[in-house]
């Protein structure tokens, strides 16, 4: 039986009829067309569809779309703002962390969500913080990389 | 020689539409009136199909087709044609298709696919290469060869290809040798954990055309098998390839288009999508196979290696198309990078009951240089002479044969540079292991040697367009694919070093289409920037070419006195009459009104000229181009109460020639090592005694976290002119994969004495040994 919840998704309303059974990240990419945050495994083990409900990073292929009725989620489409892309994400232009780009938005989206919390993470926060997310392609170096030159555009 | 923006620090064009959650990947793509597909797959890993019945799943609603292997049983491939787009006659590996259901929904295909049941009668199962090289009893496929095939199956065996080096008298060589050093080694079957699973969407038009979308490193190739199998012209087959989400080779066979195709033709007019579960790429996709191998090396005490004997089998899994050519390329490298009198080397490819195996990061290296490079520690060990002098007394330098008959030049790099700088990074021979009883700790440094040409055929060839718009900004369309390599930001940069303009002023339009863009064989073997940058820079010549064309009519001299330089077009020493490529972008209009000249398009092309097939008896020939030679070591720390192996330093020296882009040429280096050591500490596809995979997931089969990593990564590039390489380069993104196996294991010896013959080497076979050595 479908239901209709409501989502404040980037700032915009939505009223929308789900599948109980829908995740989120369904919700948000087949119902919404917010296709930022992936799906490479869909039982959290990767981290690529990591969005924030209410602020707090969470595996979005773990949470049912009916489960957060009403919440305010924000995906990657909804960290620039303004045209101005976040620290994080100008930090990993500036130390080429980008590779292949599929694991890259739930990193990003971990690493902004560190810098709301710690103002100077250390090496060891930003492991804790990505632990649960998987690359293929760097070898993480320029990812650690990035989110230490982060910490200059989150000061500011 | 100096470049303008050769070398230079430009970052990657494709980076911001990553960041933003902009880039379009395969899975994001939705279209109207799409159905959703779901694969049958085999519940046995070896059997004949029995019977299939579907009633009670066409019954559920929304399903609008079930189609098996057994409407269209149809065997395709190019080089051996063995592999079934779904299973007919029998399974011959456990998940192995063998139909799929297409409804309106997933839920309702997956509802509808648990409906169905299947009855096989199972049969006896190998999985392992060296148990299917010599087994006559249990044939996994039986295959005849015939004319018009390129592999060498041999009947009544389950071999689907083998490839032969001879060179002198081997067995003349171990009489000459002053010791003989018999080693075996073993490396378990992995997957490519591409954080994107494999996917396609498949349309057919009521007029009979077919549109594939997919994640592949190979649109061309998809395209050509299509019509191959579904008989039609390849211009009524258009293959539309987004970024993909990690290739590492896994999506560059053909494999799930067509039959996400097959399941399509089922619902004309409307597309059907299928992307994989992390499961299903485990057991549905491409494997790199297992691996076994035997190396008999015959030495003089002086550490000359006279005679060298490789025998080795890579499982195949269940259909050789897509792995045969791997073994073609491990076989050129059976030896390594040394030049050695008397060889003989075989390699097989032999059917296994596992997924087919297909390319991997690497094409046969890592797992020939597993065994060289381990072997050549051993043999310096039981000569007593340093490694590293060992090496260099065998090593390929300009003037050496390789084991293909190939004499090395000078512009093929400096391979004897390159372990200068990995030895000297590591401050060998000082301190090469020692064991820390008080802290339980041991500590070991080791390294190895690397070689590889692109694995290709010998007329795989690329193409660009370069088209000048009025504004005199270019836009340059190339088949080759963005998989995350950083292709399209060093083709930018070639075109922009051969057009004489910034890489700002050119777009490199993201994504392919086979209707649009231009040819391109596949995006594999490193050879994208070698093989596409010849091809943009011949464009950018006829771009000048047409240029110079136009502007001698407007100053009035011959052709050969207009220069094109920097972006301005002018006759020979009056640089102040200069016009731009703006002026002549889309033809030039003369004072009193009238045109001439038109708007300017440049075609390339490049071929690997003066390549052959190798001679089948003997594997001699020039059969490899550009090779690219490199050196690799760790330095490692062990954890002598877990067997627990931190990575304290990773170091590749690497002669890839002209390096075009500085930071994404060592993203590459990097990436390859941590995926390799990876691979050698912690990955390996576990079989169950029926056949089954039992870590078809992230949890069970475990990647390299951000904790696994090593502590710190150097690179060196050696930068040797590449003669037939776009201003020099030639290739490196998979080089980094090649030698850390090896090196890690030659390490862990130095650090505990003991010598490890298979890979991977977990933190529990190290405890084990531990143990075993009474080393606490």
């Amino acid at each position: 039986m479908k239901k209709i919840i409501k989502l404040r998704v980037n700032g915009e309303d939505y009223e929308i009829l789900v599948e109980p059974y829908w995740t989120l990240l369904k919700v948000l990419r087949d119902v919404l067309g917010f296709t930022g945050p992936k799906e490479g495994c869909g039982i959290g083990e990767c981290g690529a569809c990591t969005v924030y409900i209410d602020d707090k990073p969470v595996k979005s292929c773990l949470v049912l779309g009916v489960e957060v009725n009403g919440a305010n989620i924000t995906t990657i489409e909804g960290l620039s703002q303004n045209k101005k892309i976040s620290g994080i994400q100008k930090a990993f232009i500036d130390e080429g962390a980008v590779q292949c780009g599929f694991c890259t938005p739930g990193m990003v989206m971990a690493i902004n969500a560190l810098y709301t919390n710690v103002s100077d993470p250390g090496e060891d926060d930003i492991k804790e913080a990505l632990k649960g997310h998987l690359c293929r392609c760097t070898g993480y170096e320029t990812i650690v990389k990035a989110a230490k030159r982060a910490k200059e555009y989150y000061k500011r | 020689m100096e470049y303008k923006f050769i070398g230079k620090e430009f970052k990657r064009v494709d980076a911001l539409s990553k960041l933003t959650g902009r880039a379009r990947f395969l899975a994001d793509i939705i279209l109207p009136h799409m159905y959703y597909g779901i694969f049958l797959r085999a519940s046995i890993a070896h059997g004949e199909i029995l019977d299939i019945e579907t009633e009670d799943a066409k019954n559920v609603e929304g399903v609008k087709a079930i189609v098996l292997g057994r409407d269209f049983p149809h065997n395709y491939g190019h080089l051996i044609k063995d592999r079934p787009i779904f299973a007919f006659d029998k399974v011959r590996y456990y998940g192995e298709a063998i139909g799929g259901v297409i409804a309106k929904t997933e839920e309702a295909a997956r509802v509808a696919a648990d409906k169905v049941k299947v009855s096989y009668k199972p049969l006896p199962i190998i999985t392992h290469p060296k148990e299917s090289l010599n087994n006559k009893e249990v044939i996994i496929r039986e295959v005849s060869p015939t004319p018009d095939m390129v592999y060498r199956p041999v009947k009544g065996t389950n071999i689907f290809h083998y490839d032969v080096v001879k060179r002198g008298d081997v067995e003349k060589g171990f009489e000459e040798a002053d010791i003989i050093v018999e080693s075996e080694f073993n490396i378990a079957p992995i997957n490519h954990v591409q954080i994107e699973p494999h996917g396609a969407i498949a349309l057919w038009d009521e007029d009979g055309s077919l549109t594939v979308w997919s994640s592949t490193q190979a649109p061309f190739t998809v395209r050509y098998f299509l019509s191959d199998i579904f008989e039609l012209p390849l211009n009524k087959v258009r293959v539309i390839a987004y970024y993909v989400g990690g290739g590492f080779g896994g999506k560059s066979d053909v494999g799930i288009e067509p039959m996400v195709a097959l399941l399509a033709k089922s619902v004309p007019g409307h597309p059907v999508k299928v992307i994989l579960s992390r499961e299903e790429v485990f057991h549905g996709s491409f494997l790199r196979g297992n691996f076994w191998g035997r190396v008999k090396t015959g030495v003089k005490k002086d550490g000359k290696i006279v005679s060298e004997k490789v025998e080795f089998a890579m499982g195949g899994g269940g259909s050789g198309e897509f792995g045969g050519t791997v073994v073609d390329g491990a076989f050129k490298s059976a030896v390594g990078p040394y030049e050695i009198e008397n060889v003989h080397a075989v390699g097989y490819g032999v059917y296994t009951n596992l997924p087919p195996t297909g390319a991997f990061r690497g094409y046969g290296h890592p797992e020939t240089h597993w065994m060289i490079e381990r072997q050549r520690d051993i043999i310096a060990r039981k000569l007593g002479i340093d490694p590293v002098v060992l090496r260099k007394k065998n090593i390929l330098k300009p003037g050496s044969i390789n084991i293909i008959g190939q004499k090395i030049e000078e512009h093929n790099g400096n391979l004897e540079k390159c372990l200068d700088l990995v030895v000297e990074e590591l401050d060998w021979p000082n301190n090469i292991g020692h064991i820390d009883k008080k802290n339980k700790k041991a500590y070991g440094k080791g390294f190895a040697l690397l070689q590889k040409s692109p694995v290709m055929p010998t007329n795989a060839a690329s193409s660009a367009i370069l088209k000048l718009n009025d504004d005199g900004t270019v836009n340059l369309t190339v088949g080759t694919q963005e998989i995350g390599q950083g292709i399209d930001t060093a083709l930018t940069q070639i075109a922009a070093e051969a057009l004489g303009i910034s890489p700002e002023k050119i777009k490199l339009v993201p994504y392919r289409d086979t209707d649009l863009y231009p040819y391109e064989w596949q995006t594999v073997a490193s050879r994208g920037v070698w093989s596409v940058g010849n091809a943009i820079i011949m464009a950018a010549d006829e771009v000048k070419h047409k240029m110079r064309k136009v502007a001698k009519e407007i100053f009035s001299v011959d052709e050969e006195d207009i220069v094109v330089e920097d972006g301005l077009v002018f006759p020979q020493g009056e640089k102040e009459k200069a016009i731009t490529y703006k002026d002549l972008a889309i033809g030039y209009t003369l004072p009193e009104g009238s045109g001439i000249g038109g708007p300017i398009v440049g075609a390339g092309y490049f071929i690997p000229e003066g390549l052959v097939y190798p001679d089948p008896e003997t594997g001699q020939g020039n059969s490899a181009a550009e090779w690219t030679f490199g050196a690799q070591g760790v330095e490692i720390e062990v954890d002598l109460i877990t067997g627990k192996v931190k990575i304290l330093k990773a170091v590749t020296a690497i002669d890839a020639g002209t390096i075009i882009n500085p930071e994404n040429a060592r993203g590459q280096v990097v990436g390859a090592m941590a995926m390799a050591l990876s691979i050698a500490q912690r990955e390996a596809i576990v079989i169950s005694k029926e056949g089954k995979i039992r870590n078809d997931s992230l949890t069970d089969y475990k990647i390299s976290t951000i904790r696994d990593v090593p502590s710190e990564y150097k690179v060196f590039f050696v930068e040797t002119e590449e003669e037939t390489g776009p201003f020099g380069a030639r290739s490196l993104a998979e080089h980094g994969m090649v030698a850390m196996a090896p090196a890690l294991a030659n390490a862990l010896y130095n650090a505990l004495g003991v010598e490890f013959f298979k890979l991977p080497i977990t933190f529990e076979d190290i405890a084990l040994a531990i143990d075993e050595k009474k080393i606490v």
